[in-house]
């Protein structure tokens, strides 16, 4: 958790008096001064309310389509006792829950849109990608269902449908399955430690009245944030958010998610009921409150895990020909986590283990040469931008970011110039400070876990 | 980076369900329906400012600026599609476009280590009518990485053949085991006869091990010329931009690339029954349809949503940066083929196949002979006009629409045109469109194969 962050936007609430809007560059700098006027040019426009709801509206007018979105900050697994898969019931009913007889899912399937629900460990995101000209409408009810969740019995069951279904095929994806359980062998507790899909017994004892008590607790403006990128009408979007503020209500801290005692001896699953090999490597990194050296390991990511281009990649997938092969730094408030999975018919789990970890210690065994460091990261910047590129991407990243606490350090928050907070601190960059990172987070010994080939395994768990 | 550590599970299921609830409508199940768009067609309904030059020697260069992003995205279509291909040489498109990426053009660094180097990326798709390279790029590797591309596209490197013939045979093995794409493929060989569109996409192993570095050069020598081939900017693209590339690809020969046979048309109904090793059957049941600068194009598309589309008119085609599907439900609009089709993909997961299969043969009858509700036909004009809105966001979708868009009657305002054109289809064009290309079917069946087939 970052404290300092949380305590700014609890200050504001108490500055809140008024219903009007105040606009500045950055989430941060909006917290200083009730007041501000438009400041550097960021492509932007973040806006709050006094209620303490975000707002950050951009215009990105290749395609006529818009981003619509609402992220929440909040536990996957819910405030006091875990109960996984409790904040991904409450979106999916809130998609479903019917006001003047439709609902958000068939609003947007009517109107030609696509809605999505994605939750992870400390947020949820609720969002919409619409044709520009029909964003205003369904940013109206994105807000109005989203901002004032108002759910029944009804929604809450074919929320539960949709939820079974999902946990059902989440375990046929081998990648999402070991994430899950390394960072459950990574974090002992706390919202980290839980599959944001939940599992079948939990689900089974969640009540609307659950769901209900976490959307009163979890939903309040200082913890949400309305994101519109695309073909998007800025003042537009102020009026429409602003029409559907809720009333301000104390924001709930995130449990802390601690990190647990393990060794690198490997995890062996014994609850997939996927047929293929399989291996997770993580180690925890920094928080993001550290923004150079989270940017450090965002270098390193990229430098070893890119699907085509990557070090570690390229060995990988060398050695174990159609092995799913992937990894990426997770900015979180505190740790980080960097982490690795492959997969596949092929895939020796115990050798593979051994293929990374070898490679791993040949990459960083030493600094980078400045050219090699160079012509790295002008490829890192590159894929980024590359990864960046559509209004959904540019959204995606904006809401993340606040939902880590780090609003202004979004990559997003750039311009072509390349002028932002993140991009600054991609320059900043050396070979010698990315090889002091890696040393010290990348050569601890990492939390292992993997998924055995052979036959099908169908109880216990990590 | 992208920091998400949770995906949503993949979204066969939404299709699947959409496929079936518009089927159900289609049959006469009412279903909800919205009310009207809140606003009409305006500036909201238009990409960014386009423009197009065609060089003397027939050469499109297209270009879209978006000043905002600092990345360029390059489209460029060659009219070396595999419906070109000569019909016994099925593969060499393939080949060709494997050998053009696999070209050394920086000393020993080939065109993919080259573009991979800066933190670009190149690729190829195989349509139809062309192969398409997509080159993306910072603004500052622009003019080196596509005069890259375009010295490679003119002087593929052959002696990588036998490697890359290697690949291409192992990716024609691997499609052909894949249901999915063998009922594709069955597809196309009863539509498309006489064609090179009629062949897998990589060929068969039969014909690609007959290729030799003979055919891969009168296959690039009839294939680069200046008509049909088309550059889209998008992007970060300056004047200076399109200057370059003018420059770039003005010596290409002005003659036209040798026209695509015609195949055959379907005049009676056909069934094709293929087995592979896998659980549950599969079904393709295949139409005619309009092509793409086809009065009837916005019409099909409406119908398609109606359908339940399954995916985009490149859902299916070979892109060397994706891997091959594997699982596909609902309707496919091959609108860049001559002619089109319409094929909906039934089967897989879906546990009720024969009930999916008497729903969807209702729902055509119905298309063809009974007014529709107003409700449902509004709400199929708009997943339409989402559909295709929706499926170009990205700078390599975008070069391409924009590229189709340039080689059209209409020019680049063609891109435009669509939404305005889906928005105006009527009950009575629907049912005309159905009527004359809704009949005929290809049904292309996978059945699970027993011991020792």
């Amino acid at each position: 958790m970052n404290p300092r962050r949380i305590g700014a936007r609890q200050g504001l609430l108490a500055l809140a008096a008024t219903c009007s809007l105040f606009v500045c560059a950055s989430t941060a700098r909006a917290q200083d001064a009730a007041s501000s006027a438009p400041a550097m040019a960021s492509p932007e426009t973040t806006t709050q309310l006094n209620d303490g709801l975000t707002l950050v509206t951009r215009k990105a007018t290749a395609s006529p389509t818009a981003a619509l979105e609402v992220w929440i900050k909040c536990p996957s697994s819910g405030y006091g006792a875990p109960r996984p898969g409790l904040a991904r019931l409450t979106a999916l009913a809130i998609v479903e829950q019917k006001s003047g007889g439709s609902s958000l899912r068939t609003d947007a399937r009517a109107a030609g849109a696509q809605v999505a629900v994605s939750v992870y460990h400390e947020s949820t995101e609720i969002a919409i990608l619409a044709p520009s000209y029909v964003s205003g409408s369904l940013l109206d009810k994105l807000v109005r269902e989203s901002l004032h969740p108002q759910l029944d019995q009804k929604a809450f069951d074919a929320a539960r449908q949709r939820l079974a279904a999902q946990q059902v095929a989440s375990l046929d994806m081998p990648d999402e399955v070991l994430r899950d359980s390394l960072f459950a062998r990574i974090f002992a507790s706390g919202p980290l430690h839980d599959s944001s899909y939940g599992d079948p017994r939990t689900l089974t004892g969640l009540t609307l009245a659950d769901v209900t008590s976490f959307a009163t607790r979890a939903y309040v403006p200082a913890d949400e944030i309305v994101v519109a990128v695309g073909g998007v009408d800025v003042s537009d979007v102020a009026a429409r958010t602003q029409a559907a503020a809720p009333a301000a209500a104390p924001a709930v801290a995130i449990p802390e998610s601690s990190v647990a005692s393990y060794t690198d001896a490997p995890l062996s699953l014994t609850r997939s009921s996927i047929d293929v090999g399989g291996v997770a490597l993580g180690w925890p990194g920094p928080p993001i409150a550290d923004e150079r050296a989270a940017t450090a390991m965002d270098f390193l990511s990229d430098y070893l895990t890119h699907p085509t281009e990557g070090v570690l990649s390229k060995i990988v997938n060398a050695a174990a020909s159609g092995a799913d092969f992937s990894g990426q730094f997770v900015t979180l408030r505190n740790p980080g986590v960097f982490y690795v999975t492959a997969s596949g018919d092929k895939v020796d789990p115990t050798i593979t283990v051994g293929i990374i970890r070898d490679a791993m210690r040949d990459a960083l065994r030493k600094p980078l040469s400045d050219e090699e460091f160079a012509r790295a990261r002008t490829a890192y910047v590159n894929h980024l931008l590359g990864s960046m590129q559509t209004a959904q991407s540019l959204a995606d990243n904006y809401g993340w970011y606040f939902s880590q606490g780090a609003l202004p350090y979004s990559p997003s928050s750039t311009d072509a110039a390349l002028s932002g907070q993140y991009f600054t601190a991609v320059q900043s960059l050396t070979p010698q400070y990315v090889y002091s990172i890696a040393s010290r987070y990348l050569q601890a010994k990492p939390a292992v876990v993997i998924l055995p080939r052979g036959p099908i395994h169908v109880s216990g768990g990590p | 980076m992208n920091n998400k550590v949770a995906a949503s599970p993949p979204s066969r299921l939404a299709f699947s369900v959409f496929a079936a609830l518009a089927v159900a409508v289609l049959i006469g199940t009412r279903a909800a329906s919205a009310a009207a768009p809140a606003s009409t067609p305006s500036a909201q309904m238009t990409f960014g400012t386009a423009t197009q030059v065609r060089l003397r020697n027939g050469v499109i260069v297209a270009s879209q600026p978006a000043s905002y992003l600092p990345i360029v995205g390059i489209q460029v279509f060659v009219p070396a599609g595999l419906a070109q291909q000569p019909a016994n040489k099925g593969g060499v498109a393939g080949l060709t476009a494997a050998l053009v990426l696999h070209t050394p053009v920086d000393g020993k660094m080939t065109l993919l280590q080259t573009v991979a180097a800066s933190g670009g990326s190149i690729s190829y798709t195989l349509d139809p009518a062309d192969t398409r390279y997509y080159l993306e790029c910072s603004p500052e590797a622009f003019s080196r990485l596509l005069h890259a591309l375009r010295v490679a596209l003119t002087h593929p490197d052959l002696s990588q053949l036998a490697t890359q013939r290697a690949a291409a045979l192992a990716r024609a093995d691997a499609l052909t085991r894949n249901p999915l794409e063998a009922a594709y493929a069955m597809v196309r060989q009863v539509r498309y006869r006489g064609t090179g569109f009629a062949q897998p996409d990589h060929g068969s192993s039969l014909s690609l091990s007959t290729l030799s570095a003979g055919d891969v050069n009168a296959f690039v020598a009839s294939s680069m010329r200046g008509n049909g081939t088309i550059v889209a900017l998008e992007g970060a693209v300056t004047q200076a931009m399109v200057d370059g590339t003018s420059q770039e690809f003005q010596g290409l020969p002005s003659s036209s690339p040798a026209p695509v046979p015609t195949p055959a048309g379907v005049g009676r109904q056909h069934q094709v029954i293929a087995h592979r090793d896998i659980a549950a059957p599969w079904v393709a049941i295949a139409y005619a349809a309009p092509t793409q600068y086809s009065p009837d194009f916005a019409t099909m598309l409406v119908i398609e949503a109606m359908l339940g589309s399954g995916g985009d008119v490149h859902a299916l085609n070979y892109e060397s940066d994706e891997l091959t599907p594997t699982d596909f439900v609902g309707a496919y609009y091959q609108y860049e083929a001559t002619p089109g089709s319409m094929i909906v993909f039934l089967g897989g997961e879906d546990q009720n196949l024969d009930q999916s299969v008497r729903d969807l043969t209702l729902g055509i009858a119905r298309l063809r002979g009974a007014a529709l509700q107003s409700s449902f036909i509004d709400e199929a004009k708009k997943k339409a006009v989402g559909d295709y809105y929706l499926s170009v966001t990205r700078l390599d979708d975008l070069g391409w629409l924009l590229g189709r868009a340039a080689a059209s009657p209409e020019g680049v305002a063609f891109e435009n045109n669509v939404p305005q054109r889906i928005m105006s289809v009527t009950g009575g064009d629907i049912q005309r469109v159905a009527r004359r290309y809704l009949q005929n079917e290809t049904i292309a069946i996978v059945l699970p194969q027993s011991a020792g087939q």
